[in-house]
């Protein structure tokens, strides 16, 4: 059987021996007719691979032939499937929220703080934040006082953003990020968190600001949501620490990872993951505050498989 | 068609112009025509807009800026500034709201200061009366028929309504008041240091709070948005100053006062957990269109008290809404046009909304279904029709339409007559597709009886899975017939098949009532004879 995720290419290649499923089926012998597919089957991969080779040689004497493979064979994923956006890659116009932030080149001062009655990972998941977000802080959460009272205290001191961490069972299930003075709100789900100590061969990070790495925020929320992330982060990396977090976003799924490069040749870049992983989906964007409704997610758009809102 | 939306983002003005059908989300789809004007940033984005009669029969739009200015812009391109008031808030203030009524334009800002322009009078500039009615105000309207009734209301603030008692219509004064040309004028106080320029108000009327909750607390007031409905009722002297009103709450309530019933309301119905943002009036007297702070926007029956139907599609909050009734368009179309040119306009209806998804769409009030979805690029803050009909929109382009659709039909039975059954799969994805894209249709759709069917089964695959099966079962029919009457016939069969079943069942009921225990036994009958015991044994 074709693994998972290799399923829908190799419906489409037509190898040189293709596999006779059907004269198989009337050897009545289990035993035999497993050897006989066996045998096939050895038969299609050896000729697999030589028509490999043979390829790589007429395309190392004739590169046209291998740009030309590559330009025709675009194998098709969900990705280049995607219904079509008419949001996809047009300028904002006007002025957003964060407009003021940027302009005024306001260094970040970021709250950090968790759901009422946490009590496991989310102080884990603090303390990476804090290592994260330059110019953060982390302060406890009591049972007084709700987000947007929050938020007012946030504003009083200063602060440009607020994060909130929430947690359940003891599991880190979401992040909140509010924009201050004046929102937006977006709530993300987060799922697959690993700590710098599960991944092996991590490095240990330093106190410089990192460079922002935002992939694939196309769409008109998603350059919202994109100009969030840029909003936490200071707007001059320090270029010395070497450290890159990266935002990747893929169908719709954000995933979050932290690495450090190194210039082991002149060629090549190694990199070292610093840690921590986690993958984040947008749920809503509230305008101000936890207000008015600006996008929510809904059951119903997980059914369309190639629509994608980021 | 073609509607005015301001942009929250810019802080300008756009017109769009857009034939009906138009879905900028599908590939392909016709563009729609929009031009930006006016743009002074996002710190004066328009509060409110409305459209404005001038006084040499032109059409203008006026908008009530953030930062206290109101400007009054041409319609057509270049769409020229005809005027501008400036300093009409304090700072923090805002306006909620910009009313045009007979040629007299009101803007009030959210801490109670109204002011009244002549737009019909020569003299715009000078002519600009003004009042304090308080604050805090969050919804304002003015009578549709009478320019000197207005309604207010806030946050902790009831509704109230006055009458603005020292001005005169041109009627009432016999056209002997000091400015000639100006239909409307200020009667000069009679008593007090009053400046000749303000307004003196008049309370006809004051809501009350509705009673305590069941835990005997006060029920907070938030009051979003104030209509007047049933404005055209037969007036006379008595139930002159009675007014039907509806209003929508920050806290999910809608209520209908009858303010020569009662102080309280009529009706007060929560229609959601969402604070509610905006009311518009349909073409029916007992229908209202009200959205939230959730996306949901959706008719409300006053008299049943009950949330009818939703307007779906958009992913972000309704931020306004803007009606077109047909009872308008005719009543246009009769003064412009003396008959002569054929009726073009649609018979039902329009429902623009705009908000925080960037989204113009607008719908079918009737149907509710999506007459066009257009990509604006900004957050909506306000919004206006001002033509209902498509822009090369005709009677015979909508049939064109229609004509494409048939073609479809068409093809699809072709192609069955071809390849067997593979027809129903693609009549389904068919289907999906539409829902996916939003299905816009046409606005007429219901007008004309020869498509009605084709029409009713669409709305079935939109909705409901069984539905669904039942237009599997029609198509099935047609691929054996290929005539649309056997449907009706199969109806009608099935119809009568069920009421002999219902006359079954309620004849052994009653024999199940009388005791007998033959036949019958169906949990239906059963029931009937329990509900009798009960009563007997009451």
């Amino acid at each position: 059987m074709p693994s998972r995720k290799t399923k829908g290419y190799k419906k489409r290649k037509t190898s040189s021996v293709s596999i006779p499923k059907d004269a198989l089926k009337s050897v009545k012998n289990k035993i035999k007719r497993e050897n006989l597919l066996a045998k096939v089957r050895d038969e299609h991969n050896i000729s697999k691979h030589k028509a490999r080779k043979e390829r790589l040689k007429m395309e190392a004497s004739d590169p046209e032939l291998k740009a030309e493979r590559l330009a025709s064979n675009i194998p098709s994923t969900i990705e280049a499937m995607r219904v079509y956006d008419e949001t996809v890659n047009v300028a904002a116009e006007g002025e957003d929220e964060f407009e003021e932030y940027f302009r005024d080149k306001k260094p970040p001062k970021v709250l950090i703080t968790t759901s009422k009655n946490a009590r496991g990972e989310a102080y884990e998941l603090s303390d990476q934040l804090i290592d994260i977000i330059p110019g953060s802080e982390f302060v406890k959460r009591g049972h007084k006082f709700s987000m947007k009272e929050i938020a007012k205290f946030c504003n009083n001191r200063e602060f440009t953003d607020l994060v909130v961490i929430s947690e359940d069972k003891k599991e880190v299930n979401g992040l909140t990020f509010v924009h201050l003075p004046n929102g937006p709100t977006m709530f993300f789900s987060l799922t697959s968190l690993r700590m710098p100590k599960q991944i092996s061969g991590h490095g240990r990070a330093t106190e410089h600001s990192p460079e922002l790495i935002l992939n694939n925020f196309s769409t008109r929320l998603g350059s919202t949501v994109g100009r969030l992330f840029q909003s936490l982060f200071p707007q001059t990396p320090e270029f010395v620490g070497r450290q890159v977090v990266t935002l990747h976003n893929q169908r719709d799924f954000i995933f979050f990872r932290r690495h450090r490069y190194v210039f082991k040749e002149t060629e090549r870049v190694g990199l070292q993951e610093l840690g921590p992983q986690f993958t984040l989906k947008l749920r809503r964007v509230q305008r101000g505050i936890a207000e008015e409704m600006e996008w929510e997610h809904r059951p119903d758009m997980d059914k369309e498989k190639h629509k994608f809102y980021l | 068609m073609r509607v005015f939306v301001a942009a929250e983002d810019s802080g300008s003005l756009k017109d769009i112009s857009f034939s009906f059908g138009t879905n900028t989300s599908v590939k392909g789809s016709r563009a729609p025509n929009i031009t930006t004007f006016a743009s002074e940033g996002r710190s004066a984005f328009v509060q409110r807009m409305t459209l404005v009669k001038l006084s040499d029969g032109k059409q203008g739009i006026c908008v009530a800026r953030k930062g206290g200015i109101v400007q009054l812009y041409d319609i057509d391109p270049p769409y020229a500034l005809l005027n501008e008031w400036k300093g009409q808030t304090l700072h923090g203030d805002s306006f909620v709201g910009l009313e045009h009524v007979n040629g007299i334009l009101s803007s009030v800002t959210s801490s109670g200061k109204l002011v009244m322009r002549d737009l019909q009078s020569a003299a715009t500039a000078a002519l600009e009366y003004y009042a304090f009615i308080g604050d805090p105000v969050n919804a304002y309207r003015v009578h549709p028929n009478r320019p000197n009734i207005i309604a207010y209301a806030g946050k902790e603030r009831e509704l109230e309504i006055s009458q603005i008692t020292n001005v005169q219509t041109a009627e009432d004064a016999g056209d002997s008041s000091s400015s000639s040309s100006s239909k409307w004028c200020v009667a000069p106080p009679q008593y007090g240091p009053y400046n000749a320029h303000e307004l003196a108000l008049h309370k006809l009327w004051r809501a009350k709070n509705v009673k305590n909750d069941e835990l005997e607390l006060r029920v907070p007031v938030w009051i979003s948005d104030i209509r007047f409905l049933d404005c055209d009722r037969a007036v006379d002297a008595q139930s002159l100053n009675d007014f039907r009103v509806a209003v929508t709450t920050r806290f999910g309530h809608i209520r209908l006062y009858e303010t020569s019933k009662s102080r309280r309301p009529l009706v007060n119905v929560e229609v959601g957990e969402h604070p509610l943002v905006a009311l518009a009036p349909t073409a029916k007297e007992n229908e209202v269109v009200f959205c939230d702070t959730h996306a949901v926007t959706a008719k409300f029956d006053v008299t049943t008290g009950r949330k009818n139907s939703h307007f779906s599609g958009s992913t972000g909050s309704t931020l306004c809404l803007d009606t077109l009734l047909p009872s308008k368009i005719k009543e246009e179309e009769e003064e412009e046009g003396d008959g002569a040119a054929p009726s073009t306009s649609a018979d039902v209806g329009l429902l623009a909304t705009g908000g925080l998804d960037r989204y113009l769409h607008v719908y079918n009030l009737e149907t509710r279904q999506l007459v066009g979805k257009v990509y604006v690029g900004t957050k909506l803050s306000a919004i206006s029709i001002v033509d209902g009909q498509s822009t090369d929109g005709t009677v015979s382009e909508r049939e064109s339409e229609y004509e494409d659709e048939d073609g479809k039909k068409m093809k699809v039975k072709d192609e069955e007559d071809a390849a067997g059954g593979k027809r129903f799969k693609k009549r389904k994805t068919g289907g999906e597709e539409g829902e996916d894209n939003g299905s816009v249709s046409d606005p007429g759709s219901t007008a004309s009886s020869a498509n009605a069917k084709h029409v009713r089964f669409e709305n079935g695959s939109e909705e409901e899975d069984d539905e669904e099966e039942d237009e599997e079962a029609v198509w099935r029919m047609l691929g054996e017939d290929g005539d649309l009457e056997t449907i009706e016939i199969k109806a009608d069969d099935d119809d009568v098949e069920d009421d002999e079943e219902e006359e079954e069942r309620g004849a052994s009921s009653e024999s199940a009532a009388r005791g007998s225990q033959s036949a019958g036994g169906s949990s239906r009958s059963r029931s009937g004879r329990r509900s009798r015991t009960a009563s007997r044994r009451r």
